[in-house]
């Protein structure tokens, strides 16, 4: 027998025998030869386990969480764009040079540029975060189907939600853009 | 004593009549459930597997249908109680 045999019968023997000394030499010296996969025992969910998928179920409780992330990609888009914005020493500064303002008041009109940018941008995508997705939810639940309809759906209503203040015609475009929006990440992230 | 031996026998039959019936209802309810958690998996699951959890619209159907299917099994065996009288 080769030494990779004898290794593998030793192994196997100490593991039946399940000495605790004579195991650990063995697959410490030989080198497995393929990884197997982990297979996890199904058991039947938890009492906490189905109150957490309750919660997560609730349409209400996602359109928070999702307004939540939304918030917080809006802040993080909010810093970006402002740090673009001002990496040349604010907006509106003039090139002639004439009247130079010191460095602190500088940075100050930056910070809140920063922040009203930040803000302004956090509420946009929360409030489009959790519109999607409490659309989505909702009409999910309503059709009792999970497919790709249900994104280019629920995109239409929120497009159009959100361009409500501008008339039908914006309505419409609102619609009809969002939904491919949605769509396209829908078949992006599988 | 007299009286104990035929009220054991008794016993014995009451008893083994009682296991039969509860091994058929056993094998009845088992029954019932393999074949609603075999349709409602046939009609809501969706196809592809993607996800290892159910989503919002698979629970939705699967609540449907196993409501459906509970109503319509006790409609059954209603029509077949009132057949056997």
């Amino acid at each position: 027998m080769s030494s990779a045999d004898e290794e593998r019968v030793a192994s196997s023997t100490a593991a039946s025998t399940s000495a605790p000394d004579a195991a650990a030499a063995p697959p410490a010296a030989a080198p497995k030869p393929k990884k197997k996969k982990e297979w996890h025992q199904l058991t039947m969910p938890t009492a906490e386990e189905l109150s957490a998928q309750e919660f997560m179920n609730n349409c209400g409780v996602k359109s928070v969480l999702s307004g939540a992330m939304g918030g917080v990609a809006g802040i993080a888009f909010g810093l970006f764009t402002s740090s673009m914005e001002n990496a040349h020493g604010g907006m509106d500064t003039m090139p002639d040079g004439s009247a130079q303002k010191p460095t602190r008041v500088v940075l100050r009109e930056m910070f809140t540029n920063m922040k009203s940018k930040s803000l302004s941008y956090a509420k946009g995508f929360a409030i489009m975060g959790a519109l999607y997705s409490f659309n989505e939810c909702v009409i999910e639940k309503w059709r009792a189907k999970h497919d790709k309809v249900n994104p280019a759906l629920a995109g239409c209503v929120t497009g159009a939600m959100m361009a409500h203040s501008a008339g039908p015609q914006a309505m419409c475009w609102g619609c009809a853009s969002f939904a491919a929006f949605s769509t396209a990440i829908e078949i992006w992230m599988e | 004593m007299p009286g104990e031996q035929p009220s054991e026998a008794e016993q014995n039959a009451v008893a083994a009549a009682a296991l039969t019936m509860a091994t058929t209802e056993l094998e009845y309810r088992v029954s019932l459930l393999n074949s609603m958690v075999a349709t409602c998996h046939d009609r809501c699951a969706a196809r592809p597997y993607k996800e290892g959890a159910l989503s919002v619209g698979e629970n939705s159907c699967i609540d449907r249908c196993a409501a459906k299917y509970w109503q319509v099994v006790a409609i059954v065996g209603q029509l077949l109680g009132a057949q056997n009288k």
